[in-house]
């Protein structure tokens, strides 16, 4: 074929009951609709994966066309919006790197023959007009497996960073996406300022180790790697202080770039004898008054510590202690 | 009954050989061997009788039994409380696990009628294991008065001889 005349492929993945059923009809009816098409019938749209789409274009597929039953008459109750939702979500991010007009989401039922037949040449037409895919012909695929570790949602990461890096899409800002838009299973920790104090309990039941704590200068920053969050709401059942709640929500940038997205800022304090910072002030102020709620006010003076438990860092602790205890032998040791 | 580890001050080499055993019995040591000015001080969780960290663990997972405080891994969040509350800082974090550790006087080794593993290989004989009356005996009038002077704490840990 000379490179002239550019004949797009486009991946047609159809629903059993209805568009299969149509585009039969459409062959039936002797209706002509453009051989580019390659129909993969599955049994409800609601079975189609983002990976699938993805995949396709990967693959060098230049268009996608996804089509099920109208809303409501869906073999499966609602197989076909659950699909429309994930499709729609995986849409805008594939509009953010240029891609977003090979993907369409049409809904064909099994006496719409005519229908498939002008979608599919509208639709053949529109990808014959944006050219060749820019993934097509670079046999660069991700390799996909599932284990312990690796989930099929790194396997989605993976592929649009892939798509990322082959149509040249570089992110520069941060690209948030609304709640109503986000496709189920994507979302992350959002903190409550107001109650979180400050401790490490999120980071520690974390079962995918995605949250991240980082101590920058005086302020210690938390933060989520939401690529591969996978919503479990184990942070939020653990918190003491009930500051988090698992929200819908995908933001581009941190997604492709493997970064975490920084959530909250707390301010930290020095420690009184070495001065280093070590904790966060809330978190100290805050067990301080469990303590002194617990114990009485005087549970703490009547330790008689040469320096305040919770303005000291545990090093410096354990040398103070190291140091009541050396001159309680030896009376004789002299002052530092 | 309370019973604990006491150190016997001027005894104590600072050989670290209690840190090496309690790093073989729990997998990471929970001991600590602190010098000031050349006096080695070997020292562990006080197990104190009103425990600071046992109040403010947010899930209940310390919890002080026969005088012991255990903590418990199934409960623990990960959350650092204790570590932050303890006067001594003794409790410390794993990264690995995202637990907390502590001390906790060996309590499996007891229950076999075994000593705790620091006390067992202290070559000195500077960590013994007991009740604090059994040792009252042997003090002498100083001891007494310098113990009076510290107050609760380090009288759970130590027992200053003569020195």
């Amino acid at each position: 074929m000379s490179s002239k005349k550019f004949e797009p492929k486009i991946l047609a993945l159809i629903c059993r009951w209805c568009t299969s059923a149509g585009a039969d009809l459409a062959g039936v009816s002797r209706l002509t609709y453009p051989p580019n098409i390659l129909p993969i019938t599955v049994n409800c749209t609601g079975r189609i994966d983002p990976l699938f789409i993805l995949r396709g274009l990967e693959n060098g597929a230049d268009g996608v066309l996804v089509s099920g039953c109208h809303v409501g008459d869906c073999h499966y109750v609602d197989g076909n919006v659950k699909a429309m939702k994930r499709f729609n979500f995986f849409k805008k991010i594939l509009e953010e790197m240029g891609m977003g007009d090979r993907v369409i989401f049409e809904h064909v039922s099994a006496s719409e023959g005519a229908k498939w037949a002008k979608i599919t040449k509208e639709f053949t037409e529109k990808v014959r007009r944006l050219g060749p895919s820019p993934l097509r012909g670079n046999r660069k695929v991700t390799e996909l497996y599932i284990d312990e570790s690796y989930r099929k949602k790194h396997g989605i990461r993976d592929i649009l960073v892939s798509v990322a890096e082959q149509s040249g899409y570089e992110p520069k800002e941060k690209v948030f996406f609304d709640a109503e838009e986000v496709m189920e299973g994507y979302g992350f920790p959002k903190r409550d300022p107001e109650k979180c104090i400050g401790c490490y309990a999120c980071y520690s039941v974390c079962p995918e180790d995605v949250i991240t704590i980082q101590d920058v200068q005086d302020k210690r920053k938390y933060g989520t790697l939401h690529a591969f969050c996978v919503v479990c709401k184990e942070c939020q059942k653990a918190c003491p202080q009930e500051a988090i709640e698992i929200v819908p929500g995908f933001e581009l940038l941190s997604y492709l770039k493997r970064e975490p997205l920084w959530d909250l800022d707390l301010e930290m304090q020095k420690c009184s004898i070495c001065g280093e910072y070590f904790s966060v002030t809330l978190f100290s102020n805050e067990l301080e008054n469990r303590i002194r709620a617990k114990k009485g006010d005087d549970s703490i003076s009547s330790l008689n510590l040469p320096f305040n438990p919770f303005t000291t860092c545990p090093q410096c602790k354990r040398e103070s202690f190291a140091k009541i205890v050396a001159k309680l032998a030896h009376p004789n040791l002299t002052a530092e | 009954m309370t019973q604990n580890v006491f150190l016997i001050m001027n005894r104590c080499l600072g050989c670290e050989e209690c840190v090496e055993a309690c790093r073989r019995e729990n997998g990471d040591s929970l001991c600590y061997v602190e010098s000031y000015q050349g006096v080695p001080v070997s020292f562990r969780c006080v197990h104190c009788t009103d425990a600071p960290c046992e109040k403010v663990c947010p899930t209940e997972a310390i919890s002080i039994r026969d005088g012991v405080v255990l903590v418990d891994n199934d409960k623990c969040i990960g959350c650092r409380y204790c570590e932050f509350v303890c006067p001594w800082g003794i409790p410390i974090y794993n990264e690995d696990t995202k637990k907390i550790m502590k001390c906790d006087m060996c309590y499996e080794r007891q229950q076999k009628g075994k000593v705790p593993a620091c006390v067992e290989v202290c070559p000195a004989k500077a960590l013994v294991f007991g009740d604090l009356q059994e040792f009252e005996e042997e003090f002498n009038e100083k001891t007494s008065i310098r113990l009076e002077e510290v107050g609760i704490y380090a009288k759970r840990v130590v027992l200053p001889q003569e020195g």
